[in-house]
This record gives C-alpha cells, structure tokens and sequence, in this order.
C-alpha cells in the first residue's frame, strides 16, 4: 500500500514535468537537432559530394567574411529592426484605438484582423499587383489624370531603400501585433481604468502608467516575434526587393539551389548567422527584461 | 531531474530504433529490369504505378500529362501515372539525402532533368543506369548519333537520360510598337539606348535571364566553341570583361535605370504584357503564341531569333537509382517518347513544345501530320528556328556566369 502511495507522491511532483514533456520533446527533437544538423551541414567540406578527404571546416564561415555579405547583414537585420519597430508602435497605438472605438465599431476589428489569414508570399503578391509602376493604382491615378504617365507613380516595389519590403510586412504584423496585444488590453481597461478615473487619472495617464508598464512584456515579445520572423523570411524580399538588395534568406536560397551542390553549406552557414543574430538580439531581451522586473517595472 | 533524464533517453532510444528499422534490404528492383527484355518489361509493369516528378509551374504541361498522357498509359499498359509537381533542384536534393541514408527503394520513378542537375545525379550515382536503348521508340525515332541527344549542358548522356523534348530561346515584341527588332547584341544596344526603359532581362540565376547573358557571350567572345567542352576557368575569365561592358553599357537604358532587374520571367512577361517594356523573352519558341492565346500578351505580339542564332537545349527524362517500379518508368518513358505523344504535346492547345524525335525517321503520315500543327501565330517556322540555333555550354560556365553578373553587372 504504501508503495503506491509513493508512487503517485513522486507522479503529483513531477505532473509539471509531465505536462510540458511532450513540447519540450518536440523542441529537443526537431529544433534542437534541426539546429545541430545544420551546424554539421554548414561545416561540410567543398569535396564531400566528391569523396575525398575533409579540408577545411570552416571554410564556408570565411568565404562570407567579405564586405558583401557584412552589408547583406545590415540590410538584412536593419529590415527586420525597422519592420518590428514600425509595426510595434503602429499596432500599439492602434490596438489602443481599437478597444476605445471597438465597442460602436465591430467591423474596424474585422478589417484589422483579415490580414492575419493571408500567406505572406499572396501579401507580397497584392502588393507587387496594385503597387507597381504599371499597378492598379499606378493605371488609376493615371486615367484619372493625376500623373502624366505610369512611370511618374513613386516606385515603390522594387526600389532602393525597400520601402515595398517594408510596407507589405508592416501589413502582415501590424494586424499580428493588434491581434496578440488588444484582448490584453481590453481586459486591462476593464481591469483598471475605473480605478484610476476614481483616483483621479485621465485616459493618456492611464495608458502611461498602468496599461503600458503591465503590457510591456507581452509588446515587446510580439516584436521579438517579429523581428525573428522578418529576419529569416524569404517571399517579401524575394518578390518586392531590388535585385541587388542583400536580403540574406534571398541569397542563401539561390546559393542552396542556383550554384551547385559544393556551395550549399554556404547557404547553411548564411542561415546560421542570421540564427545566430536572433539567438543574440533574444538573449539580451531576457537579459533586459530580467533587470526590469528587478528594478521595479518603470517606464517612465 | 533522474528520472526525467531516463524518460527522455528512453524515448530517443525508442526514436532511433525506429530509423534503423526503416532501411530495407530488399534486393533493388531496377538492376533486374535493365537485363530484361522488352515483353518481360512490359508484363511485369502490368497494374503498377509510376511515380512521376517534374517541374508542375506550367498549366499546360500538367494539363497533357494528366489528360493526354495519364489515360493513354493506363489504357495501353494497365499503369496508373501519378504526377506529382517539384522543382529538379528539390527532388535531386532529396534523392541526394535517400542516397546518404543508403535507402534502398525511393518513391520516385521518372525524373524531368536536364543540365546541372542531370549532372550532379549522374556524377552522385543517384541514378539507374544506362537504359535508352532498351527503349524501340527511342531506337527507332531518336536521332542516336546527334550532339543534342548525347550531350546535355555539355555533360556526356551516356544513355542515362532520354531526349523528351527540345526548346529555343526566342525574344518576343510588340510588332505595334517596334517595327525592325534588332537582329544582335550590337542592335540590341542600339536599340535600348534610343528606347531607354523599354528593356530588361530577368536577373541572373534567373534560367531566362541567365541565358539571355550566355548570347552575350556568344557574341563577345573570341572563340564560342571553346566553351563547349569541358571546364576552363581561364577561358572565361580572359571573356568575362567583355561580357560585363556590354552589360553595364545596356544597363542605365534599362527599365528602372537597371536600378533593379525583375526576379523572374513571369515577372518580365508582366512587365510586358501591362506595357512597360516592349520586348521579353523565353526559352520555349511557342510561348509568346500561347499567352496570345490565352489572352495575356497582345495579339500583335510577334518573335525573332538573332542572325547569329539563339541557344537551344533538349531537356531529358530520367530513372532514380531506387526507383520502386523501374519496369512503369520505362514504359512511361518509351511511351512520352512515341510520335503520337510528341506530336501531341507539340499542339498548342498543351504545350506547343518542339520533338526530340528526328523528323527523317517518322512516317509519311506522322510527317504529315507535323506539318499541319498549327503552332501558333507568333511562332517562327521551323526552318527559322534550326538554322539559328546554337548549343549551350558545360555547367560550371553557367554558374560562374550568374555569380559573376551579381557581382559584376547587379552590383556595380
């Protein structure tokens, strides 16, 4: 009898463990070995596919120490920083809008919320379609006589500061940072804002010093999300960047599939930087995060 | 903390047990078949399934495997042909990964390739061996003896790929706005510098654009025939200058100021078709006649070839190493290879694409029957097409060539 009893002791103090062990599984297996596996790809040697003995193992790491690729890096980590930030405040300021407004308006919510279900690469496609110096709006403002020809249309897709890439993300995340942060705050209002009409704070105070404060975490982990996601994403800059934009996903796929089989663990070792990058810019967050949570939670 | 260790390497344990369970000793099938005869192939294939992967981006070429091809092979032979839709570079990658895990039967039975990826399955073994001649319509209808058949990409055959198809490059333009199209690079430039922006090419490694940039070369080099064997980097090199000037040259009358290129053809052909360039281009001689078709280029919309001839390859069929039912894919194959199928995917109403047979070696009647096909209007004779054709170079000088007009003609 009293064996069992211990038993189910030991199964009650481990039912945490036990509930988490199937995800945690699921990341030992797939990403963690995913991730080594790509590890040990990126270190392959030039002469692998022709069987004869190892060479160097970094060699795909040194033939991306050049200057090219430093600015792909920038371009590459510049996009995502500024597509994550865009999309931060816009989708903060919005969602703030939204739970004020929301209550007269239900479609505003609808509207904001149809972008989440569209694939990225039919975004970028739309984008490309109405954009474009021969696109709908180009053909329309044209016929309408605002500009004298299509190619007086500002150039948009596929221009040099990538403010195509840009905007067709800003579509995409901006709805994905709505759709995490404004239940939240809605439920915050609730919460809070009674309180602090009784003790005398307006709607910017509230905002300032409760709602912002207590969705600070939840906000900029949408961010992070966000920032990780761009970095590594290839359809938007695939369709809607310049030729010789730099995007690092774009560059790793041509040199994966255009130049032969000995280049690819280059196109690996490209993707283990940007891993690598998104494991950094991770690390301080949490690192950030945690110094918040111990110096008290001030914004301001 | 124990415990929980023990539980997690027990289920690894169980994971790894499983992988070595999934290799299979089975004697491999395909070494049997290529020593059988015809009629033995034919009755063993009886009530299988041939697995066949290809590139799926063009509706048309679905649309004559799924409802030409499919019904015929089941009706003739009793094969169920399922089609499944992947970029050679993909399959070859993952034929590439079974060959690693030392996999015995695969799931693929014919293989759409040609160039470069036709090479690496050939030089990693990944594929069957060499099987043409057991093919009669290959015997009988294939020119054997001719370059365009032993070589592809300027890679030997050997009789490991069989000819399914052979394409041109043209250029296309809309004979309402360009009334003399220019006949060479020369021209071209010319042309480009009195229309600034009504040109451009998809950027390398684009295939399209990539070819586009080897007629450079063809027309700027010394000697294009020294290209046409083997592997010289010195050859290249001493042309490339050559090559990246008349690029640059052609590059501020670009569309967009050669600022940026379009990614891909498709991208080209919309440029083209919303009228922002006048001209595009294509590997396949009869496409322009078919989005005239469809209704997406203008019916004014006409093709012409360089006087010095434009690039021409034959794209081939193949056998993996594992194939599970090498029997069906010889039959498939043999049957894609017979004068009806060809003449059948040279209509326009599926493809429109040129034989591989040898036009000598068919009937009276099938002849016949060619010279009826209405190939569309914006389709150059045939007599036009093959006496300005020329063959394309080995691999590696293409991929040098990408790389290169990304540093050299993108970057600059």
């Amino acid at each position: 009898m009293w064996r069992t009893t211990k038993i189910s002791n030991q199964l009650n103090k481990y039912k945490g463990l036990l509930g988490i062990l199937p995800a945690l599984l699921f990341m030992l297996i797939f990403f963690l070995g995913g991730t080594l596996h790509s590890l040990s790809l990126s270190f392959e040697s030039k002469e692998t596919f022709s069987l004869v003995l190892q060479e160097e193992k970094f060699w795909a790491y040194k033939e991306l120490i050049n200057v090219t690729f430093l600015q792909s890096i920038g371009v590459t980590v510049g996009i995502a920083a500024a597509v994550s930030v865009l999309s931060g405040v816009t989708g903060l300021i919005a969602s703030l809008f939204l739970v004020e407004r929301s209550r007269h308006w239900k479609w505003l919510n609808i509207i904001f919320q149809a972008p989440v279900g569209i694939p990225h690469l039919l975004s970028a496609y739309l984008f490309m379609q109405v954009l474009m110096q021969s696109g709908w709006y180009s053909r329309f403002a044209y016929q309408i006589g605002w500009i004298d020809s299509i190619e007086a249309f500002p150039v948009l897709v596929h221009d040099e500061w990538g403010v195509g890439v840009i905007l067709a993300y800003m579509w995409k995340e901006v709805p994905f940072i709505i759709l995490l942060i404004s239940p939240f705050i809605l439920k915050l209002f609730s919460d809070w804002r009674e309180q602090s009409i009784a003790l005398g704070g307006s709607f910017s105070q509230t905002v300032r010093w409760v709602i912002v404060p207590i969705l600070l975490p939840m906000w900029v982990g949408g961010m992070w999300v966000v920032f990780a996601f761009t970095l590594g994403a290839y359809e938007i800059p695939a369709l809607l960047a310049s030729t010789s934009f730099g995007s690092i996903p774009v560059e790793a796929f041509q040199e994966y599939s255009q130049f032969g089989l000995e280049r690819q663990p280059i196109a690996i070792a490209m993707n283990m930087v940007l891993a690598g990058i998104s494991f950094l810019v991770g690390s301080i967050l949490i690192f950030l995060q945690l110094r918040w949570y111990n110096q008290g939670r001030r914004v301001w | 903390m124990k415990k929980f260790t023990i539980v997690v390497l027990l289920f690894l344990l169980i994971l790894s047990g499983c992988s070595s369970d999934a290799k299979n000793n089975s004697k491999q099938p395909g070494e049997t078949s290529l020593k059988s005869d015809w009629k033995e192939i034919t009755a063993e294939a009886k009530g299988s399934k041939v697995n066949f992967f290809m590139w799926g981006g063009d509706e048309g070429i679905n649309r004559y495997i799924d409802e030409w091809v499919a019904p015929l092979v089941k009706e003739q032979y009793g094969i169920e042909v399922k089609r499944y839709p992947m970029d050679a570079t993909e399959f070859i990658n993952k034929l590439m990964t079974e060959k690693h895990a030392n996999k015995k039967s695969g799931e693929m039975d014919v293989l759409w390739v040609n160039g470069e990826n036709f090479k690496i399955a050939k030089q990693q073994e990944l594929l069957l061996g060499p099987f043409t001649s057991k093919l009669p319509n290959f015997n009988q209808f294939v020119d054997t003896k001719s370059n365009d058949i032993n070589y592809d990409f300027g890679f030997p055959t050997e009789g490991y790929e069989a000819p399914w198809g052979k394409v041109q490059f043209v250029f296309a333009y809309d004979a309402n706005k360009i009334s003399n199209p220019p006949k060479s690079i020369a021209e071209l430039k010319e042309w480009v510098k009195k229309n600034p922006g009504k040109f451009t090419y998809p950027a390398p490694p684009d295939f399209t654009g990539s070819a586009f940039i080897r007629h450079v070369l063809h027309e700027e080099s010394n000697d294009y025939n020294a290209y046409l064997n083997g592997y010289n980097e010195a050859l290249i090199k001493a042309d490339a200058d050559q090559v990246w000037n008349a690029l640059n040259e052609l590059e501020p009358f670009l569309w967009r100021e050669g600022k940026s290129y379009p990614q891909s053809i498709s991208q080209l052909e919309q440029l083209y078709k919303n009228g922002e360039v006048w001209m595009t281009m294509g590997y396949d001689e009869a496409n322009a006649s078919n989005l005239i078709k469809s209704g997406e280029f203008p019916a004014s919309t006409k093709t012409f070839v360089f006087d010095q001839g434009t690039l021409s390859n034959t794209h081939f069929l193949a056998i993996p190493y594992n194939a599970p039912n090498p029997n069906g894919a010889l039959i498939l194959i043999n049957t894609l290879l017979s004068p009806s199928a060809q003449l059948k995917k040279m209509e326009l109403e599926y493809w429109g694409e040129n034989m591989s047979l040898s036009v000598d070696r068919l009937s009276e009647k099938d002849k016949k029957t060619m010279a009826a096909i209405d190939r569309g209007p914006a389709t150059l004779t045939q007599q036009e097409l093959s006496s300005h054709r020329i063959p394309e170079i080995g691999a590696e000088y293409v991929q040098w060539l990408e790389r290169g007009w990304m540093k050299n003609v993108a970057n600059d």
